[in-house]
């Protein structure tokens, strides 16, 4: 069974000195992201969606705490399990459910799918299914503000089997080199697909070693726990800024949910992992840990209303994405 | 011979299996292969008989593509096996610059390359652009390599047989509306760039892998409906194409129809044109194929951009001179995603 190196009892006391507004805007955040995917787990049995959706649940705060250290203006890439950095940018949640079910107000006018978002003007550049892809996207974009002397950074959020691909070890060499400010999120989720990282594919693999040994600075953060994420991200992005040089993280976290679809796999019966295991991993739950944090600070009420507030907008929000329009044949052709 | 009944899926299975019981030099590789859905089950029966055979890897398809073209100028048999043709295109380095090249570029002193690639062409249920193309019509161009592309279980079968055995490289690609396809068992053995599946005087559907069961559904409609009878020539290869057969057809046909599951523009549709022009100018040949757009992934806008069974249908009866007038045909593909 895989296990967590970090302790379940979340240790959030440098956020202590946050105010309440500040702290329930992160919890809003989080549990925004936890809402949204629960609402598209829960629809997507009714083959409404139909795209391939590779939901995030369990890795929320990485996308949170990573995002809210950035600017509008910096960039950011994904790979296929695209929805959390999306939202955590402020992609419109209109606008990814129209794009998953296929509709022209989707955030790709239903062209792109769950895999392809995109949300410019929230710096979500976009999310590609290739593996690999987002890690050189994003040093493109890097190498596009050294350029034009701009201040501002790009990221790319990826899992393991991205940092597989060659294209990887090329682009981060590459942004050692040329000094490119660019943010290298390493979401580990302990699995790629069906294959547990540490007795397959990266048994013998060390990123920490790797991403040294090509000069590159290396933090291991517990991607579970808001504070460390948000505190950790954001010396990573002051480093990125005033050094002009590549910072790369990789956060330990759990992907609840099988690979691609709503579903857990043991419900499945795929045996590649217990449910034991999961349910050891929902017990470092991102959002519960840290809504435990803010009801010993006495926010039961705001949490509860927020909470009721959003599940009720997101609610509203999908049906109005229900009932909005199919691309048609005029659109097929468009922006060929 | 067994009557048997067989699926696609299945075949693959059976062809690999029998082909590794007899030549200890094959192995297979990739990413995701030994995973549960083992490619839609084809893997489950060599994986059951010669796990140790099975060279699983992390996700390094340009890699692991040099690699294995590497054992296979050194004496193995290499079946790299992949989830889509999309991600081909990170090997496509070794395949053009080295598989396809090796033997000529040393005039044959350097030995040859007999890899087997697969892949398969996942159209439908919202995979979009970069989860359903296919790239026969790129691949048939390269000089060294088989493109194949079975459509029956037989075909599977043949295709195996022959490209486990033969000294060139070769690319299967498996569409995924075929894995479910059945057949009884008691098939001919002998390998055939291509075969007709159904004959008929009135009109030829030339075309292959999904393309040949869409052809397959229209036809036996207008059969029944209006009693015409449809000529279908499956091309089990492309490269090399069955030159002979496609002119036989072409010369026994006044009306000629092609079908492509790619774009239509520039690939094989135009070359089998060119083909039956220069010998038969007065021949009648329409062409079907997807726009020259990328795959959309909604549902509204992939039926419009798949040929469906309504258009192959009228295209045919047009050609067929039949006023059908708003006769209705449904399309048969379904597949239910994600993945
Ligand atoms: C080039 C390429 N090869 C294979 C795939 C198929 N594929 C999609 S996701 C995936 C595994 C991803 O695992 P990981 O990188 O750990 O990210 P996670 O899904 O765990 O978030 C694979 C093999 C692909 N999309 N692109």
């Amino acid at each position: 069974m895989i296990k967590s190196p970090y302790k379940i009892n979340k240790n959030f006391s440098k956020l202590n000195p946050f105010s309440k507004k500040n702290l329930l805007n992160i919890y809003h955040k989080l549990y925004f992201s936890r809402f949204v995917e629960e609402v598209i787990q829960n629809e997507y049995p009714n083959q409404q969606m139909k795209t391939p959706t590779h939901l995030g649940i369990g890795q929320e705060a990485i996308s949170v705490g990573v995002c809210l250290n950035l600017k509008k203006k910096d960039a950011i890439f994904s790979h296929h399990r695209s929805h959390l950095p999306y939202i955590s940018s402020d992609g419109s949640i209109y606008k990814l459910f129209c794009e998953l079910l296929g509709k022209k107000n989707g955030s790709s006018g239903g062209k792109g799918g769950s895999v392809h978002l995109c949300s410019r003007s929230n710096g979500f550049y976009g999310s590609t299914a290739i593996l690999g892809q987002a890690i050189g996207l994003a040093a493109g974009a890097g190498l596009a503000f050294k350029l034009k002397k701009k201040k501002n950074i790009s990221v790319a959020f990826f899992g393991n089997s991205s940092l597989e691909e060659g294209l990887s070890f090329e682009t981060l060499n590459f942004c050692s080199l040329k000094n490119i400010p660019t943010l290298f999120v390493y979401e580990n989720n302990f699995y790629s697909t069906e294959m547990p990282n540490y007795k397959g594919d990266m048994k013998n693999f060390n990123p920490q070693k790797i991403v040294k040994g090509l000069g590159i600075k290396y933090l291991k953060v517990d991607g579970n726990n808001i504070s460390d994420v948000f505190f950790k991200s954001k010396y990573a992005i002051d480093y990125i800024k005033k050094n002009s040089r590549p910072v790369f993280i990789e956060f330990i976290t759990y992907r609840w949910l099988e690979h691609c679809g709503p579903y857990y796999d043991y419900a499945l019966k795929r045996y590649y992992r217990t449910k034991k295991e999961v349910m050891y991993w929902k017990k470092f739950c991102p959002v519960a840990s840290f809504k435990k944090f803010l009801i010993k600070k006495g926010f039961n009420k705001d949490i509860s209303l927020l909470e009721k507030k959003i599940n009720k907008k997101v609610n509203l929000i999908y049906k109005k994405a229900l009932k909005s329009k199919k691309p048609i044949l005029k659109d097929l052709q468009t922006n060929v | 011979m067994s009557k048997k009944i067989i699926s696609y899926s299945e075949m693959i299975g059976q062809a690999i299996t029998s082909n590794m019981k007899k030549n200890n030099k094959i192995f297979i590789s990739g990413l995701e292969i030994d995973y549960s859905s083992k490619v839609f089950g084809s893997l489950n029966k060599p994986f059951e008989e010669f796990p140790s055979r099975f060279v699983q890897t992390p996700a390094m398809e340009n890699g692991l593509c040099t690699i294995l073209a590497g054992s296979a100028i050194n004496g193995m048999r290499p079946i790299f096996v992949n989830n889509r043709c999309d991600f081909l295109l990170l090997a496509f380095d070794p395949i053009v610059n080295i598989i396809d090249k090796w033997n000529y570029m040393f005039d044959g002193n350097a030995g040859n390359c007999p890899i087997v690639i697969t892949a398969v062409i996942g159209r439908g249920w919202g995979q979009g652009a970069t989860h359903s193309q296919s790239f026969h019509n790129f691949f048939s161009r390269l000089s060294g390599i088989n493109v194949f592309l079975p459509t029956f279980p037989s075909d599977v079968s043949r295709v195996y047989n022959y490209a486990l055995k033969t000294k060139k490289a070769s690319i299967i690609l498996h569409h995924r509306g075929l894995f479910k396809i059945k057949e009884k068992q008691n098939f001919s053995k002998k390998f055939c760039l291509s075969n007709i599946i159904k004959k008929g005087k009135d009109l030829a559907i030339i075309t292959f892998s999904y393309g040949s069961i869409q052809s397959l559904q229209v036809s036996n409609k207008i059969e029944k409906k209006f009693g015409r009878k449809i000529t279908i020539l499956n091309l089990v290869s492309l490269n090399p194409l069955d030159k002979t057969k496609i002119l036989r057809v072409a010369k026994n046909h006044k009306n000629i129809l092609l079908l492509d599951i790619d774009h239509d523009e520039g690939g094989i549709n135009d070359q089998i044109f060119n083909i039956i022009k220069t010998n038969f100018v007065n021949k009648i040949i329409k062409k079907i194929g997807y726009k020259k757009i990328p795959a959309p992934a909604a549902e509204s806008l992939e039926k419009l951009y798949y040929p469906s069974n309504q258009v192959i249908y009228d295209i045919a009866c047009k050609l067929l001179q039949i006023n059908h007038k708003k006769n209705k045909i449904k399309t048969d593909y379904n597949f239910v995603g994600p993945y």
